[in-house]
């Protein structure tokens, strides 16, 4: 019943026991969906999802992210998200009943919402909270944009500069008096808007994912270092807010350039970790060990690696860390933000 | 449950290339095939579970895609009310709380099918959950719970009643006490139901129905769905015995269609307890054989509750174990094959419209 990844054969050709296998985690960001034919995994169901949390690692409990998963067919634009919800909160259920194991798939439940309508979106905000089953946590909106044609933009197709935007702050504002939190996907060029942001509203809550996109294909390709630097330098202003997260991870992805689903075997675990280790001491350095969460982002980052490689790049990293700083990064700090 | 069968019986291949794999089962019901009647008639079938045990025999699953292929095989179905069937209770939690953890699954299941992503039927269109009715009114807070969680498609609750003294009968897994809806403490939770417009669904043996008539005479303004024609035995002391059962539902059923705030199901009469042993022939039996095997059952209800308040039900996957989705549903238009269109389109679909107010 369980329907493997497209590229399972070819992930299955690097073989590593998990490091650490006891170490308690919270995998604070993955997805679940059906029919995603342009992903490795196009059906994540709970069992699929399980195959990967169970591989090897201590996964107690996961927090999904919106993906565009199972939005009403029917009824106004705005309210489709909720399907979403609902959808993912049904799987919850199940993986509560006990039936699956004792890993607690979704038990943090980020959805989307139209902010850009401003004060309204109040509305759609309470009916998550109401459908998500004490799960509900806040709300991710897309804005990944860049100016070149070779750089795809998120599937919402974000207005450019869309965090400056008066009614979408309007909508923003409404999600602090919800104590529901913010998760910021953009590209790194777009980091400084995150952090006027974070200014602007200090009592709202923003996760960062994935390091803030750093791009490394089309016009960024050839200009790695350069991509490094203007990186840092808005990771170093963000790092300031301490209304700001940071997830650690999702850097695996085609937009990032490092193209090791081309490569005739997957990265093991130590390549993956030295090939990015720059951006996670970085992150580490500036955001200090209380406000960053490692994260899969499976399965879309299945792309480059098997589960067990991603945490093991992860543990490889964090090899000389004390048992409390491995607490906060694996755990403790998830089931803090998320209030898990 | 599930066996590997070699590659030629790989069944349907689905077209995104996801395969089925056909159970000993599915290949006892594949002997009968039959051409589907009257496929365009606009059907609800309101009464059908979901579920994913894992039992020491076995694996049981009845999941969106297994019902969907059941729905999708001739029929026109275009949507489905679930009926709770103890799925996916919250391991942890207060105790009366757990049965809220089946109310979000099958409302996951039904905002997957609403996404239009699975076809045109809308399964779990109404959810019927359950609440242990005999805490009284305290059960106000776990039907308050249903009723958030439930995404606008909770409509009522099924506490199981079917109890016999007899030991060959298995009792309801609610392990009710005979006389469950004479009691004080069971009416003060019942009570609660008609505050929130929901309906309450009576699960019982036939010696029972009149238990039943009574709550229903004691509550007029809560609307009671009987399920399965009260459920006539034909195990134990009842085997062999379907005339003398047949009068004594007769009696019974007269005096509760009395009862203007009740409507009968019509189904669910091809599961073990009603004896026709039909899993334990060799082939499953056609529309026909079905039809004409229970039809004084659908005819006496029909008679006395009228078409305005009976629908069809296919108690799916429970009756599975007899026949296919389709055989059932043709069995149903077999009875009604000189009906004229408007009782049909009652009985198939307004009615269930109606009473779960879809």
């Amino acid at each position: 019943m369980v329907e493997k990844a497209t590229n399972q054969k070819w992930l299955d050709s690097v073989e590593e026991e998990a490091l650490e296998p006891d170490l308690p985690i919270i995998d604070p960001h993955h997805h679940l969906w059906d029919f995603k034919v342009e992903r490795v995994n196009p059906r994540y169901f709970l069992e699929e999802m399980l195959e990967d949390t169970n591989s090897g690692h201590n996964i107690l409990a996961t927090v999904f992210i919106e993906c565009g998963a199972m939005f009403r067919e029917d009824g106004s634009d705005d309210e489709k998200p909720l399907g979403e919800t609902e959808f993912v909160n049904g799987i919850a259920a199940q993986s509560a009943s006990g039936l699956y194991g004792p890993t607690r798939v979704a038990a943090g439940i980020v959805g989307t919402a139209p902010l850009h309508i401003g004060e309204p979106v109040k509305d759609i905000l309470e009916q998550h909270i109401q459908l998500g089953g004490g799960r509900f946590k806040g709300i991710r909106v897309g804005v990944t944009w860049d100016a070149s044609p070779e750089v795809e933009n998120h599937r919402t197709a974000p207005q450019p500069n869309i965090l400056m935007g008066e009614k979408f702050r309007e909508g923003f504002s409404q999600l602090a008096h919800y104590d529901l939190s913010f998760e910021a996907w953009c590209y790194h060029p777009q980091i400084p808007e995150v952090t006027d942001l974070a200014q602007k509203f200090p009592n709202n809550r923003i996760i960062l994912d994935h390091f803030g996109g750093p791009i490394g294909i089309g016009p960024y390709a050839s200009r790695k270092d350069e991509v490094f630097e203007e990186w840092k330098k808005s990771i170093d202003h963000l790092a300031k807010c301490e209304n700001v997260s940071a997830k650690l991870g999702g850097l695996n992805m085609f937009v990032n350039g490092y193209f090791w689903q081309d490569k005739p075997k997957p990265p093991n675990s130590e390549e993956l970790c030295e090939a990015t280790r720059h951006y996670f001491e970085y992150t580490i350095e500036k955001f200090g060990v209380e406000r960053c969460l490692f994260e899969s982002n499976f399965p879309v980052d299945k792309l480059s690696c098997s589960y067990v490689v991603c945490w093991n790049s992860f543990k490889r990293l964090t090899a000389n860390y004390s048992a409390g700083e491995k607490a906060k990064l694996y755990h403790d700090n998830a089931k803090r933000i998320y209030k898990l | 449950m599930l066996v590997i069968p070699p590659e030629e019986t790989h069944y349907p291949p689905q077209a995104d290339g996801r395969i089925k794999v056909m159970s000993e089962h599915d290949k006892w019901l594949a002997q009968v095939q039959e051409e589907t009647l009257e496929p365009t008639l606009p059907i609800i079938d309101p009464h059908h579970h979901l579920w994913h045990f894992k039992h020491p025999d076995g694996e049981h699953r009845y999941l969106l895609e297994d019902l969907l292929e059941d729905t999708s095989s001739g029929h026109n179905i275009l949507a489905t009310v679930f009926i709770e069937c103890s799925a996916m209770w919250r391991a942890d939690g207060p105790e009366e709380m757990k049965v809220v953890g089946e109310t979000e699954f099958v409302n996951g299941i039904a905002a997957m099918s609403a996404s239009g992503t699975y076809g045109n039927t809308r399964v779990a269109a109404g959810i019927v959950g359950t609440a242990n009715l005999n805490v009284g009114t305290r059960i106000s807070e776990v039907l308050d719970e249903h009723m958030k969680i439930g995404g606008d498609r909770f409509r009522g609750i099924r506490y199981l009643s079917s109890a016999d003294p007899h030991p060959d009968i298995r009792n309801g897994y609610t392990n009710p006490p005979l006389g469950m809806f004479g009691e004080a403490k069971f009416r003060e939770g019942f009570a609660e139901l008609g505050k929130r417009n929901m309906s309450f669904e009576g699960w019982l043996f036939h010696p029972q129905i009149p238990d039943l008539t009574s709550l229903a005479k004691a509550f007029p303004d809560t609307v009671i769905i009987l399920d399965h024609f009260g459920g006539p035995l034909g195990i134990g002391p009842y085997a062999g015995k379907q005339d003398e059962v047949l009068e004594v539902w007769r009696k019974n059923i007269a005096e509760l269609a009395e009862c203007e705030n009740v409507v009968a199901k019509l189904g669910g009469i091809n599961m073990k307890v009603n004896g026709f042993e039909w899993h334990k022939k060799p082939k499953p039996p056609t529309s026909k054989e079905l039809c004409e095997a229970t039809r004084p059952y659908y005819e006496y209800t029909i008679e006395q509750f009228g078409v305005d308040r009976c629908l069809f039900e296919s108690n799916f996957p429970v009756d599975k174990i007899s026949c296919s989705y389709n055989t059932l549903w043709n069995s149903f238009k077999v009875l009604t094959a000189n009906y004229s269109a408007d009782e049909k389109a009652k009985l198939y679909h307004d009615n269930s419209a109606r009473v779960y107010r879809l």
